[in-house]
């Protein structure tokens, strides 16, 4: 039981963090003066 | 091997920690969510921080939040590291809140020129430089860039325009106006070539990797 909800939380972070770096990858820029690489599986869905 | 900075080993270890089972690739873009996340957290609470013990946080967050949402558009210069960004963003933010609490009263009366030129300047710079991008996120379709210029005129345009009505509609809120206008006029100085070259300065004063400014065609 615990380990399903373990399990159920760590998707939904792996998918909030997968959404943002999405949104990060498709604007100009992230919000402040710093910009790391764009991975390259995010380079393809632009 | 190219060095990594410490916000991107901290992404790291903490996505490695939790995500072992996962594959390297979906583990880069959850590193890469991590590090926009963890970045604009650790220098928005510093930000906040910082201006709060002068007492002018209101007007730092305003700038802050207008600059943040017309760099997702427009891009803009980057530091080399993420010390330097934050150290950049802080001061920065902090002192557009101190210009806008002690100029806000003073320049009452010459808030609609100062519009008027934001407006102006605003529109040639986002004409000839946006989106301004780096080579850490380059954008190399015309659409995608047709469109991210686009918002940068709309983002402006709102901008200008809700202070104009602030101003006629509601009295009292100069500080205000002028701490978003402020925010505006940070973030179209950091899309023009000037502050491109400020930055190699300072990059390479400190020994670190220069950036490249792709003016936009």
């Amino acid at each position: 039981m615990e380990g399903g909800m373990r399990v159920k939380s760590k998707k939904l972070v792996a998918k909030v963090l997968k959404g943002i770096a999405k949104r990060s990858a498709k604007s100009a820029s992230f919000n402040f003066v710093y910009q790391p690489e764009v991975p390259e599986a995010l380079k393809e869905e632009k | 091997m190219e060095k990594k900075n410490s916000l991107e080993i901290i992404s790291q270890k903490i996505i490695d920690y939790f995500f072992k089972d996962y594959r390297a690739d979906e583990k880069e873009v959850l590193i890469f969510g991590l590090m926009a996340l963890l970045s604009t957290t650790i220098t928005s609470t510093l930000i906040i921080l910082c201006s709060s013990l002068l007492g002018v946080a209101r007007f730092s967050i305003i700038a802050a939040i207008v600059a943040s949402i017309m760099r997702f558009f427009s891009g803009g210069i980057h530091a080399a590291t993420y010390k330097q960004c934050i150290t950049i963003s802080t001061t920065v933010f902090v002192l557009l809140g101190l210009l806008a609490s002690y100029g806000g009263g003073e320049l009452q009366d010459s808030l609609f020129i100062i519009l008027l030129f934001i407006l102006t300047i605003g529109s040639i710079i986002i004409f000839f430089y946006a989106p301004a991008e780096v080579k850490q996120n380059p954008i190399n379709s015309i659409k995608r860039r047709y469109r991210l210029k686009k918002y940068s005129f709309i983002i402006l345009f709102i901008v200008v325009f809700t202070s104009y009505l602030v101003l006629i509609l509601k009295k009292g809120l100069y500080q205000f106006i002028l701490a978003g206008l402020l925010g505006v006029s940070w973030q179209l100085f950091t899309i023009t070539p000037l502050a491109y070259t400020l930055i190699r300065l300072i990059n390479n004063g400190r020994g670190n990797e220069s950036e490249e400014q792709k003016v936009s065609s």
